[in-house]
Parts: structure tokens; sequence; C-alpha cells
């Protein structure tokens, strides 16, 4: 690139729509992701995985900037006097698209850069392939500006940067609902994954084609007087589309072992988190022995704690409550991973810790999720997840009741609501009483008969148990 | 003088019609220019924009010939060697608010695709020439509209062009700045071919070596000021010589 390039690169950069662009994907960036920070905090993966995400909000503002761009010529009526140049109409616009791209790309940076503030000095795994996720959102935003600035071209109308937004902005949302592969021709991702699967890179390369081919066809549409060398481009495009479209949804995800390979806190009981996720690991093992020292004396009580997230399919299926599936937290045609639990370790005696939400934007372990979590509710729903029915309309009230009580009891609960949504009867509440108005080996013994009768779904004695707290 | 600079016809027009729809805005006209200042007088819509319009190779002819520096516009190839060596003010000046002069005259030695080491000299002494120097650095937004106007000419002759295009170019600008434009035309037209569309024929008498009235889309008149005041000899409606001569050539024009 020649100097004089340079300068009329620089002029636009500074002249153009590019500094609004940055300004504004900066802004709504840090914004959107520093308010989901619980979900990336401390881990690079998810904090790839939210940045595309994020999109659904940044890639409409590319969209409109590009398009602001492209009406400039018309709004500013200099188009004759471009006309009369010697210079090839492609030249400027691909100046112009440049400039709002470094735009766009600015503020992407400045967005990630904040997130990777808070991810570099505590992560405690480096991830596998996410900085092609980062890659597909630049492409992402450089495709986006590509069509807006088209679409600016030809359409003539102060309006259609904004309009072009909200659209933008619809399709997104709708492409977040499809479950199937055309959901990955948007450059956004409908959820995160926690850091415990990847994308593959050559899938991740694909989407780069299917975008920047669909970026240098709407280019070549508007900036080349043979408007069908668009057609070059477009087909790259199509070919590059047909597998994303036609591949799987979901299933794109991999399990990656080493993500969820488990890490251990020194000394006993064991506490265990995903290696993704064990930078909390000095704050959340202290409390979750705490907790699990509550549980000595209860015959079959709980021994030991893993992270949710080393867990297979089966095992996390295991793990819930009747044994049910898992709907929407195991999505259809996500690739199952092997246990990463040891041989002939009993998962039954084994809380599941579900770290969700409490991590907090500083990598460290929150008192209380926004939704009211606390890693001894956390804990205690082991004690509500040990009950091996079908969840339905089957089961009788007062096995719901022996629920109920066995959690507050695994809570260290006073007689206070938990805060988390869940609502306590005051039934339940009167029967917790009671249960913690007894001797504590009384107490002990009474959640050693829960656990076998929930374990064994036993609603007869489950009915019996609540009737003794009555 | 740059190195492209030619000597003979520069503009040469042949029988050109322009139509728009059924509205015809040229009719025919033939015009030869060479190098010195010429200037290109009618009514509203006589067709002196579309005329510039075809020369600047912004807008197509319907029929007939249009030939610039010996180059035929009708073929695409050829436009890219003519637009480099021409320089165009249109009418209605568009131009990017945020830049400032020195930047906007700059971006547009690039547009004309002028070596990129002869740029920076180039834009100085085209904002020098127009007189504004010490608001090179400020935006166009914040320029009056003698200002712009003169920024406009500015990016119009970046390119030292053999071919000058200007239309309306002293709308806009006082009297002293007036004088200071006419006395650039000269100095441009000594090597260049400068074509000047006005409503004011006073600046064709004092600046221009030539002068073609055009009217209802047809060249009416062509010859020197001196040629025009003569024409209106035998007329009173005018309040100075060469507006009496002008007059007379409309309405001589009408009368056929």
């Amino acid at each position: 690139m020649s100097r004089l390039v340079a300068r009329v690169l620089k002029m636009e950069l500074w002249r153009g729509t590019a500094p609004v662009a940055a300004l504004s994907i900066a802004v709504a960036g840090i914004a959107t992701l520093f308010n989901m920070s619980e979900y990336w905090a401390g881990r690079w993966a998810p904090l790839a995985e939210n940045l595309r995400m994020i999109l659904i909000v940044l890639v409409p503002l590319a969209a409109a900037a590009g398009a602001w761009q492209g009406g400039r010529e018309r709004r500013r009526r200099i188009g004759e006097l471009l006309g009369s140049t010697a210079r090839s109409p492609w030249q400027p616009l691909l100046v112009s698209w440049t400039s709002v791209v470094l735009g766009t790309f600015v503020g992407l940076a400045v967005t990630w850069t904040a997130g990777a503030a808070l991810v570099a000095p505590v992560a405690t795994y480096e991830g596998r392939h996410w900085w092609w996720s980062v890659v597909v959102a630049f492409a992402g935003l450089a495709a986006a500006s590509a069509v807006g600035l088209a679409v600016g071209r030809l359409i003539p109308n102060r309006l259609v940067a904004p309009i072009l937004g909200i659209v933008f902005y619809v399709v997104g949302g709708v492409a977040t609902y499809q479950s199937g592969g055309t959901q990955w021709l948007m450059p956004t991702v409908s959820n995160s994954r926690d850091g415990a699967s990847y994308l593959e890179p050559q899938f991740q390369l694909i989407q780069i084609t299917w975008l920047l081919a669909l970026a240098a066809a709407a280019l070549v549409v508007v900036g080349a007087r043979r408007r069908w060398l668009s057609t070059v481009p477009l087909a790259v495009a199509v070919v590059a589309a047909i597998p994303i479209a036609t591949g799987p949804g979901d299933g794109r995800w991999q399990p990656d072992p080493q993500a969820r390979e488990l890490v251990c806190a020194d000394g006993e009981p064991q506490v265990c988190l995903a290696r993704v996720n064990a930078f909390v690991l000095d704050d959340v093992a202290p409390k979750v022995r705490e907790m699990l020292e509550r549980w000595e004396g209860v015959s079959g009580g709980f021994e030991r704690a893993i992270d949710r997230t080393s867990l297979s399919r089966d095992e996390r299926r295991r793990a819930m409550p009747g044994n049910g599936p898992q709907g929407d937290e195991m999505p259809d045609g996500e690739q199952d991973h092997a246990s990463v639990t040891e041989p002939g370790v009993d998962l039954e005696r084994t809380v599941v810790l579900d770290l969700d939400n409490l991590i907090s934007w500083n990598a460290t372990l929150a008192r209380r999720s926004e939704h009211g979590k606390t890693l001894e509710l956390v804990v205690a729903e082991a004690a509500r997840e040990a009950y091996g029915c079908e969840v339905g309309a089957g089961v009788p009230e007062a096995a719901w009741t022996a629920m109920s009580v066995a959690r507050l009891w695994a809570a260290g609960m006073s007689d206070e609501q938990p805060g988390d949504g869940t609502w306590v009867s005051q039934e339940e509440t009167q029967a917790f009483e009671h249960l913690r108005s007894l001797p504590e080996a009384e107490q002990k013994a009474w959640m050693g008969d829960y656990l076998a009768a929930a374990r064994d779904c036993d609603h007869a004695a489950l009915t019996e148990l609540a009737g003794e707290l009555r | 003088m740059n190195a492209s600079t030619m000597i003979g016809t520069h503009v040469d027009v042949r029988d050109l019609v322009v139509e728009f729809g059924k509205r015809t805005a040229l009719d025919g006209v033939d015009l030869q220019l060479d190098t010195g200042v010429h200037g290109l007088l009618g009514p509203n819509g006589a067709g002196k924009t579309t005329l510039m319009r075809v020369l600047a190779t912004v807008a197509r002819s319907t029929s007939g010939s249009v030939s610039l520096l010996d180059h035929d516009l009708s073929k695409q190839r050829d436009l890219r060697m003519v637009r480099r060596r021409l320089g165009y003010l249109p009418q209605q000046f568009g131009y990017y608010p945020r830049f400032t002069v020195r930047e906007f005259v700059e971006y547009f030695a690039w547009l004309k695709e002028m070596t990129p080491s002869a740029v920076p000299l180039a834009v100085d002494h085209a904002i020098e020439r127009v007189g504004l120097a010490d608001r090179a650095d400020d935006r166009l937004k914040k320029l009056s509209g003698g200002m712009l106007r003169r920024a406009g000419i500015a990016q119009a002759i970046v390119n030292d062009p053999d071919v000058l295009l200007l239309d309306e170019p002293t709308a806009g600008l006082d009297p002293e700045q007036r004088v200071e434009f006419r006395e650039l035309l000269r100095t441009i037209g000594v090597d260049s071919c400068v074509l000047v569309a006005t409503h004011l024929v006073e600046d064709v008498a004092v600046a221009c070596t030539h002068v073609t009235v055009v009217s209802d889309g047809r060249a009416v008149f062509r010859g020197t000021p001196d040629d025009l005041v003569a024409a209106g000899e035998d007329t009173s409606d005018g309040d100075s010589p060469i507006e009496r001569g002008y007059t007379a050539a409309i309405r001589a024009a009408r009368k056929r």
C-alpha cells in the first residue's frame, strides 16, 4: 500500500463512519459482555463464545455503519464529481469499506481486550481453538458492514441504515432459535458452552469463507463496472454455505476432554472442578468441604463434590432428580464425551456442583448469583437430586415435602426462604423446624432414611418420613 | 505545465445530441476548443450544464461525437486517460464536510491517479492558488459558501488539468475574490483549455478569450468577447456592451 493510499485510508478512518462505529460497538460490546460476565470470567473459550453471542447486537451496528457510509456519496451529492475521476470506483469503495471495517474491528478488539484482561490473570485452562471463534466474530462484522455498504449504496434513503440494523437484529435473533445448521450462517451463537466444548477449526474456516465471500460479493455488486463478476464470490459463498446449512446444528460442538478434566483440591473430602473452572477451586473447596462435613454420620451421605461441567451426558442425567432428560441443558445432537470420573467412583454419593452464574465478574466465587443462587444451595441441591423417580404429577405431596426439608437441612438454612426463586411452603417450613429441633443424631438418622427412600423411589417411606415431622 | 500538456484541439464536439426521455437538452452542438479561457453563456435550461456534464464524462451523448484530448469519449478504455487530465467543478458542488480542505484536495488527487510523490506539493499549490492556504486545515463544514467554492476549484486544478470545466465557479464569491479568480483563470488558460459556464457575462468579458452562447440546446454564437460586444451594437437592452451582445445573440437565435 502506497503512502498516499495510507493517507486516504487515514482520512476515511477519521472523517467517515469508522469512529462512530468503533465507539458504538465498543460501548455496546462492553456493556453486553460485562452484563453476563459470570458466564465467561476467568475462562478463554467462554469469553470467545460470549463474544459470538453478543454479535446479535454488534452485527446490526456494523451493518448500519456500513449502510450509512454507503449512502454518503448520495447524501453529500458528490457522486457526479467522483464520476469524473480516473480511479476505478471499486478502489474508493474498498478504502471506504476498509475504514468502516477497521472501525468495527477496533470496537470488537476493545471489547475482547476488556474481557481478556479479566481472564488472563486467572485462567486455568488455555482453551482449545477458541481464537477461531474470535476470528469468525471479526469476519461477521466485516460481512455485515459490506452488506450494509452495498445496501446503503443501492437504496436511496436516509432511513436505510437504522432499518437495516433492525433487520439484521431480527434475522440474528431468528437464527439463534434455529436448531439445524442454518443457525451457523450467522456469526452469532445462541448460547455459551461453558468452555467445555469447542468448534472444529475446519468448520470455522468454512464459516469465515462464507462470510468473507458474502462480503466480497456485496462489494463487487456495487463497486465493479462489470457486476456479473459478483457471481464469482457469490458462487464461493454458496459452496461454503451448503455444508454449513445442511450440516448439524448443536452437533457442531465437540466435547473438550481437557477442559472437563477434573482438578482436585488437596486434602479430603475430595472437591474437584473441571480444569476450565479450576480458577475458583480455592474459593469453592473450603466452603464445599464445610458443607460435606454436615453429611458425616448420615447413612449414604455425600462424600465428595465434582463439577457438573466434567460429567458426561449420562452422568449428568443420572445426577438429575428422576434421572430425567436434560432438555435444553444438553441440546440434541451435541457430541457427548467419555466419563472423566474415575472408574468405580460412586456418583450416587457425589455432590454435583453447578457453578453457572456463581462466578462473579472478577473471576471469584460470587456470594449470591443474580438469580439468588448460592454455593450452599448448589451443594444442598444434591439432597433433592437424590430422588430417583420420574418427576411429574404422580409425585405425592409428602415426597415433595421430604425433598424440600432435606434440601433446607443440607443447605444449613434457618427459617427464611432460600431466595433462589424456589418457594418453601408453610408446611415445609414447619416440617423443617421440627427436624431441626431434634437431636443431631436423630436429624442425621432422618436424613439417612430420606436418602435411602429417595434413591429407591419409595413413596410410602417418603410419606412416612414427612409424616414424622408433622 | 504537466508532462501530458498537449498542443492542438482539446475539445472537439460534433453534432452532439443529448436527450432525456422526450426532452432534447442538446440539439446538434458543434464546439472546438483549444488552450485559453472559454466562456459558455446561456439562459437557464439552455443546455450549459448538460454540455459540461458530457464533457466531464458523467453524462452520455445520445448521438454525435465528443472527443477530449484526442480521445473518443464513447470508448470506455479512453475515459480513464481523459479523466486523469480533466478538472471539473460541477454546478452543485458536493463535499465531505468532515474533511479538511487539504484532505479533500488530496483525496481528489488520489482519485485522479496522480503520481503519489507529486501529490503533497500539488495539493499545497492548488490550495494556495485559490487563496485558502490559511484555511487548509479547517474542516469544510466550517467554511463560507465562497470558500467552499474555492475549495472546489482547488480539487479541480490539483492535477494541473489540460481541460478544466467549471460550472458557475464564481457563485458565492465576493467581488475581490472574483477578480482574483479571473486572474487565476487567465493563468491556467495559458497552458490549458478552460471552459467556464456562467450567468455572469462580465466574467466572460474580462476573463475569457472566447465565448460560446447556447440557447435551446444549440450553440447560437461563437467568437471573442469583442465579437459578442459587436453583435449588440444595434440594441439597447442591457447595462453593458457585452450584455447587449448576449441579449442580441439570444434573440436572434429565437427568431430563426
